[in-house]
């Protein structure tokens, strides 16, 4: 075996951290890429010779609280939305026909399951962890524990198969969630607050003669 | 909430499974040309050539940061693919649980090694997340990589554009202007 080194630990941080959820990924290098794409573009910006005082005053004034505003409300907005969004589908607020009748169909004793009856599958307690660690941990929960012997494997089947159905939803869903989360903070909400803020002291220069029209 | 439209499920199972880094580039790039501009040209506390030249400047920076973006995910994930060959014990059907995840060879120095602390999983589970983590692995290299394209590359590209489009915003004022004239 090869010996493990600083890059595999590294990778295998990686690995633990984002191989499950896509969307953290999202977040964090769009963050990444805002913070050095602003810091380039201010460089540019003041390396600019060609451009008028006035107008590289705002422009780099505009340039640095518009990335301000973009970081800081893309890693919140998005990050908000994602933890938003996996807590709803954890909670079973918003969840597929067919994960809430694999959910359902749990318990094997009910011969006739329903998919909006899938909360009986699991007792209060149970719920509040999470639909993943239950399924994830399904020889812990009541109903794998009531379950005759030789139903037993078709609980745990059951439990696995479902478990993919709705980690592939609550992945799709929050890198929904987080993609449209970064179009609104990156996009509207960034440009929108930083040209305010930063166009007020343009304003004000632009009332003194040289620029002012 | 129970969803009951196969389509809605199924347009975002495949939102999870092909939605990534570079395709985040792509929609971020594309909203952010509609929008940008848009929001810079509204902003009336401004003199007329300050924003005309902060349109400009928001459509260049858009277009070139974006596909510069990525191309350098694209790259990245491409070559942490390449690098990142594994082996596994006790795998030949889908079912088979993996216990050890270790690198193919020396040369790939991305695959992830794990000894102890890693939790075993059934083959199939164990591809997808592989898969997962080389986009993840791709996007973080291609962060790195951003540095080096953006002080070399985007930004003359990004002046060039902006030039470009602050001539075409004065010369569509000035056409706007003597049509005005002429009424």
């Amino acid at each position: 075996m090869i010996k493990p080194t600083g890059i595999s630990r590294f990778n295998n941080y990686i690995f633990k951290n984002y191989a499950k959820d896509s969307s953290k990924l999202l977040v964090h290098v769009g963050t990444g890429v805002t913070v050095i794409g602003a810091s380039a573009q201010v460089g540019m910006l003041l390396a600019d010779k060609d451009i008028e005082g006035h107008t590289k005053k705002y422009l780099v004034n505009q340039e640095i609280i518009t990335s301000g505003c973009c970081i800081g409300l893309y890693y919140t907005i998005c990050d908000g939305t994602r933890r938003l969004a996996n807590r709803l589908l954890e909670q079973g607020k918003i969840l597929t026909e067919k994960v809430a009748m694999g959910l359902a169909a749990l318990n094997k004793e009910n011969h006739n399951p329903q998919a909006s009856k899938w909360k009986d599958s699991f007792t209060k307690d149970e719920l509040k962890k999470g639909i993943s660690y239950n399924l994830e941990h399904i020889q812990d929960t009541k109903i794998y524990k009531n379950a005759s012997e030789n139903l037993k494997p078709q609980v745990i089947e059951n439990a696995q198969k479902t478990l993919e159905s709705f980690r592939g939803f609550k992945n799709g869903s929050s890198v929904l969630a987080v993609l449209l989360a970064s179009i609104f903070a990156g996009n509207i909400a960034g440009p929108i607050l930083g040209n305010f803020i930063a166009s007020l002291p343009a304003k004000k220069d632009c009332k003194q003669p040289p620029c002012g029209k | 909430m129970i969803i009951k439209s196969k389509s809605i499920e199924k347009f975002v199972n495949y939102s999870g499974r092909k939605l990534n880094a570079p395709q985040q580039a792509v929609i971020m790039g594309a909203s952010a040309v509609l929008f940008q501009p848009y929001i810079n040209r509204k902003n009336k506390r401004l003199d007329e050539d300050t924003r005309d030249m902060a349109v400009a400047r928001s459509i260049g920076k858009c277009i070139v940061g974006n596909c510069s973006d990525f191309l350098a995910r694209i790259v990245a994930i491409f070559s942490v693919a390449k690098l990142s060959n594994y082996i596994t014990k006790s795998d030949k059907n889908n079912e088979d649980i993996v216990t050890v995840l270790t690198p193919k060879s020396k040369l790939d120095i991305f695959a992830p090694n794990m000894k102890d602390g890693f939790a075993p999983r059934h083959k199939n589970e164990l591809v997808k997340d592989i898969k997962s983590y080389r986009f993840a692995m791709g996007a973080l290299l291609a962060t790195g990589f951003a540095v080096f394209l953006k002080t070399t590359i985007e930004l003359p590209l990004t002046k060039k554009l902006t030039d470009y489009f602050y001539k075409r915003e004065k010369m569509k004022k000035e056409i706007h202007d003597k049509t005005d004239r002429n009424k």
